[in-house]
C-alpha cells in the first residue's frame, strides 16, 4: 500500500479519468502495460493531482522526441539510472 | 545489458558502447557534480553522436525523478518487466559531495536547459517548472523555493543555490521538509512510510506531501540536466 493516496481508475472524478484515458491512448511498448490491465503505480502517484500527472509525462516523454537513441539504449540508460537509485522503476 | 545493469553485475556483457552509456548514466546520478567533459569525450569516442548524448543526460536525469516519486511514495511495481528484482542495501551511504569551492560555476538549475536540437523538448519542460514554482497551492512559493535551494545544495548546484540563497526554513513544518528534501534526494532507496508519516504529523496533507516529493525530484532531474549539458559544452 503507498505511503499516500492514490486514485484507482475506478474511483477517478472526471478530470483524472480524463488523463487516465489520454495517458492509456500513449503508443507504449506492451512491458509498460499493466498485468491488471489499470493505470501502472508511477501513474497513481501522481494521482492527487492530475494536471501535475499529464504535465510531467509530457515533458519526459520529449526526450523520445530526440531520436538519436534506440528504444532499448533507452532502456539501458533508465535501468542504470534506477539502478544506482536502488529502485526497481 | 540492461538484465546486468540491474542485477549489478560487475563484469557487464555488452558492447563497450553500452558499458559507456550505463556507466555514463551511474556517474550521471551518484556523482553529477563529477561529470566531466572527459565522460563526454568517452561516449563521443564510442561513437555517439551529439544528439544521441544529449538523449542521454535526458534519459537518465529522467531517471532520476521516477525513482524518487516511486520511493517517496512507496509505489509497488506493477509492470511484468523480465528484469531481475534489484536486491536493495537501505543503509548503504551515499557518496561524498564536493566542498562548495569546488562546484563548477557554469552549472545552474534554477534555470531550465536549453535543447537547440531538440526546442520541443525544451517547450515541454517549461509547463512542468512552473507548476513545480509558480503554484500557490498546497505549498507556499517560499517553501517551494526552499526545498529547491536544498536540492541544488546536495548536488552541488551553484546557480540554484545562489538564485534561492536568502530563501529561509521559516517554520517547524518546513524543517521536517528539508530533513524529507535532503533524504530524498541523498539516499531515496532508504525511504520508508515514517519519512511521509512525520510530514503528515506536522499538519500536511497528502496533495501537499506529493507536491514536495515531485518538486525535490523534479529539481533532481534539472540540476542533473545541466551537470550533464555544461560538461558537454566544455
Amino acid at each position: 500500500m503507498a505511503f499516500i493516496r492514490t486514485i484507482d481508475l475506478h474511483e477517478a472524478d472526471d478530470a483524472l479519468r480524463a488523463v487516465y484515458e489520454n495517458m492509456a491512448s500513449r503508443p507504449i511498448p506492451d512491458v509498460y502495460r499493466t498485468p491488471h490491465g489499470g493505470p501502472a503505480g508511477i501513474i497513481r502517484a501522481h494521482s492527487l493531482d492530475p494536471e501535475l500527472m499529464e504535465i510531467t509525462f509530457g515533458a519526459s516523454a520529449s526526450y523520445r522526441a530526440i531520436g538519436a537513441l534506440s528504444w532499448s539504449d533507452q532502456e539501458l540508460v533508465a535501468s542504470a539510472a534506477s539502478s544506482s537509485n536502488g529502485c526497481f522503476y | 545489458m540492461a538484465r546486468d545493469v540491474v542485477a549489478g553485475t560487475n563484469e557487464l556483457r555488452g558492447s563497450s558502447r553500452e558499458k559507456a552509456l550505463a556507466g555514463f548514466a551511474r556517474v550521471l546520478t551518484d556523482i553529477p557534480w563529477g561529470v566531466t567533459a572527459d565522460d563526454i569525450d568517452y561516449l563521443r569516442n564510442e561513437g555517439l553522436s551529439e544528439q544521441a548524448i544529449t538523449q542521454a543526460i535526458f534519459v537518465a536525469s529522467f531517471f532520476n525523478y521516477y525513482p524518487r516519486v516511486a520511493d517517496g511514495v512507496g509505489i509497488e511495481f506493477d509492470y511484468e518487466s523480465p528484469l531481475p528484482r534489484i536486491e536493495v542495501d537501505k543503509n548503504r551511504e551515499p557518496l561524498p559531495r564536493l566542498p562548495m569551492d569546488s562546484w563548477n560555476s557554469a552549472v545552474d538549475g534554477s534555470t531550465l536547459p536549453i535543447f537547440p536540437d531538440a526546442p520541443q523538448a525544451t517547450k515541454m519542460l517549461e509547463p512542468w517548472r512552473r507548476l513545480h514554482f509558480e503554484r500557490t497551492i498546497h505549498l507556499t512559493p517560499a517553501t517551494r523555493r526552499l526545498l529547491g535551494k536544498t536540492v541544488a545544495e546536495e548536488l552541488c548546484d551553484p546557480g540554484a543555490l545562489g538564485s534561492w540563497k536568502d530563501v529561509r526554513s521559516e517554520n517547524a513544518i518546513d524543517e521536517w521538509l528539508l530533513a524529507f528534501t535532503r533524504k530524498l534526494t541523498r539516499t531515496p532507496w532508504a525511504m520508508d512510510s515514517s519519512d511521509v508519516q512525520t510530514l503528515r504529523a506536522a499538519g500536511l496533507s497528502d496533495s501537499a506531501i506529493l507536491g514536495a516529493i515531485t518538486l525535490i525530484a523534479h529539481q533532481n532531474t534539472i540540476s542533473r540536466l545541466h551537470h550533464g549539458l555544461v560538461a558537454m559544452r566544455r
